[in-house]
């Protein structure tokens, strides 16, 4: 390999022009509250129904749902949304789709979730990537976001805001919320006293000599990649378990060629859990494993990389086995219990009313060529020099009534993205925080050049 | 229903959440300046597109949040450097995410072949993560051996050993440090 092979080669890895601006938009808006995904923007409006799904769909007729909605939201937005009421029920959870809305790109729904036979549902509800709204790319990706907006102690119901949106339009007429796992009653355990007494590990365990190839692919460390033969501790001979955490023990411990080996096993059942096994020194300095090795155990007892089979983690220190008095075994483990879906509700949904205007506005650096206004949002769309700032324009909205929503009041930058595939041309968003009647609209201006919108 | 977006008035002089020392076109400059050095690190542990993005929003999330000073530019890539390696140490430790990961290869087979097949990339992916970092820092961001040392506040003597085993590793046709 020549030097100017590997140069060339990590200058060709570079986000392209959608991947910066997607990420400078998740930067910006990064929400803690409830799921690490990124946000969207609004949009509201109607639809009908259709519903799906599920071991149990039940189709409610009476349910005052949308009044109980109307209770926790602004009025404003309120008159911008229509109810759904579909429900799907399973593993005794409720989920309901109440109202939604679409405009153009953008989806709002508002779904609850609510226990029926139990507490799981509580504040700390999450889905963490294992739900979609239909229409929209890989959540992973950052175009649907969820928050809880509010819960109910008393009916023990969370109600959680959607919020998706897409690079173009939603295809078709029927969106579908689908979440395949709910995750709840999280705790997290730091420095986690073991209670092993690393003096008095054996030495000469028994062990099992492996490969990379019978490692998963999330194994890491200097020793799987040699190409050698590493040796693992033989599987499951000691069920050492952790107090409080039941997804997980050790499941054999011991001293190989010098290096401390510590095996896990893990509750495939619980899929939200961490899990990180380390040592304090005698200065307190916490010490990471060299490598840590993941892999199934199969029929006959051997290493595997099929993630069918039960789930082992070995983590391997390299550290003076003389010495072992002066460490402490610690883990880290994030635990949450997990219920199996999915519940699913698919429903009709008509475009709400957007107003549009073809441009040439200069700006600069940039020039808008298109807006677009729906009661939630104002979208910009051009060319110019990829990468300029669009987040400080300085927007009005005119009405009939005189009544001007502008930047210093309720209209605020949301994201801006570059699609390399249009030829340096971007569309950015900017949120409307108090829903505008668009029959009302009369022109927008944009650093003070007036746009007539018709 | 703005729960994030942070900007509301005055954008130029607002800065991005109440406890940041920066303002949305401060954090827009520090992002272009170090957005492909973030994304390769991250890409090179993670292996993935989506995760190496989501890897980069965290990592300007925490420079955001924490209230960071830094004395140069070169301060500031450092930093950053740095804070996506362990970034990515940890989140490979994770277990969710790892299962994760198998449930997205099903639902999104295309993952890993996003990326650019050239053998010379994949030689990369293969090394382990130590060796990867100091091969990037000395190949392709030109710093010396002491300054990798400096930046990853590793001995300089691990560092030298780490890049002569990667070159092996690699066959890499070139001349040693001197």
């Amino acid at each position: 390999m020549k030097k100017e092979d590997l140069y060339n080669s990590f200058d060709s890895i570079l986000p392209n022009d959608e991947q910066k601006s997607r990420m400078l938009d998740g930067i910006l808006n990064q929400n803690k509250n409830f799921t690490t995904v990124k946000r969207q923007k609004p949009k509201f409006v109607l639809v009908i129904v259709i519903v799906c799904l599920m071991t149990t769909t039940v189709i409610a007729v009476n349910t005052p749902a949308f009044q109980n909605l109307l209770e926790k939201i602004s009025p404003d937005v309120a008159k911008f949304i229509e109810p759904i009421e579909e429900v799907c029920i399973n593993q005794g959870i409720k989920m309901e789709v109440v109202a939604t809305g679409r405009y153009d790109n953008m989806v709002k729904a508002y779904v609850t979730f609510q226990d029926l036979e139990g507490n799981r549902i509580g504040k700390g509800l999450n889905f963490f990537d294992y739900y979609s709204l239909t229409g929209t790319n890989y959540p992973s990706w950052g175009s649907c976001g969820c928050s809880i907006i509010d819960y109910d102690e008393e009916n023990k119901k969370a109600t959680i805001l959607v919020e998706a949106e897409n690079g173009t339009k939603f295809e078709g007429e029927n969106l579908t919320f689908k979440v395949d796992n709910i995750f709840y009653d999280n705790k997290e355990y730091e420095d986690y006293e073991i209670g092993i007494d690393l003096t008095k590990l054996n030495h000469e365990p028994s062990y099992v000599n492996a490969t990379e190839k019978q490692f998963m692919s999330w194994s890491y460390g200097e020793l799987y990649s040699d190409g050698d033969s590493i040796p693992i501790l033989k599987p499951h001979v000691k069920d050492i378990k952790f107090p409080d955490i039941n997804t997980s023990m050790i499941s054999n411990i011991g001293i190989i060629d010098g290096k401390l080996h510590v095996q896990i096993w893990r509750n495939k059942n619980f899929e939200g859990q961490g899990i990180d096994i380390y040592l304090k020194n005698s200065k307190g300095e916490n010490v990471s494993c060299d490598t840590n090795v993941n892999f199934g155990i199969d029929k006959s007892g051997m290493p595997t990389s099929n993630s069918d089979y039960p789930s082992y983690s070995e983590f391997i220190f390299d550290i003076d086995t003389d010495k072992l008095d002066e460490y402490q075994l610690l883990g880290y483990f994030d635990t949450c219990k997990q219920i199996e879906g999915p519940w699913q509700v698919s429903f009709k949904a008509e475009d709400g009313k957007i107003l549009e205007k073809t441009c040439n506005v200069n700006l600069g650096d940039v020039k808008v060529e298109e807006i677009s206004i729906n009661p939630f949002a104002i979208s910009l769309r051009g060319k110019g020099i990829n990468g300029t700032d669009l987040s400080n324009l300085d927007i009005e909205i005119n009405t009939e009534n005189d009544v001007v929503r502008d930047t210093k009041s309720n209209i605020s930058w949301s994201s801006t993205r570059w699609l390399s595939e249009r030829g340096k041309g971007f569309v950015s968003s900017y949120d409307i925080e108090k829903p505008i009647d668009l029959s009302l609209v009369k022109s927008i201006t944009i650093n003070g050049i007036d746009i007539p919108i018709e | 229903m703005k729960i994030v977006l942070l900007i509301e008035e005055d954008i130029g002089g607002m800065k991005l959440g109440s406890s940041s020392l920066y303002t949305n076109s401060e954090i827009i400059d520090i992002y272009n300046r170090n957005v492909d050095t973030v994304y390769r690190i991250s890409l090179m542990y993670l292996k993935n597109t989506p995760d190496a993005e989501d890897a980069v929003q965290d990592i300007f999330f925490k420079l955001i949040h924490g209230n960071h000073k830094f004395e140069n530019l070169e301060h500031e890539k450092a930093w950053l450097i740095v804070t996506s390696q362990n970034y990515c140490k940890n989140i490979l430790k994770n277990w969710w995410r790892k299962k994760r990961i198998d449930i997205n290869s099903i639902l999104e087979p295309s993952y890993i072949e996003n990326l650019p097949h050239d053998n010379t990339w994949q030689q990369v992916l293969s090394l382990p993560n130590k060796y990867k970092m100091v091969i990037y820092l000395y190949y392709y961001e030109g710093y010396s051996t002491d300054e990798i040392s400096e930046i990853l506040k590793t001995k300089s003597s691990t560092i030298r050993t780490r890049l002569c085993r990667a070159r092996k590793k690699l066959k890499i046709i070139l001349e040693e440090e001197s």
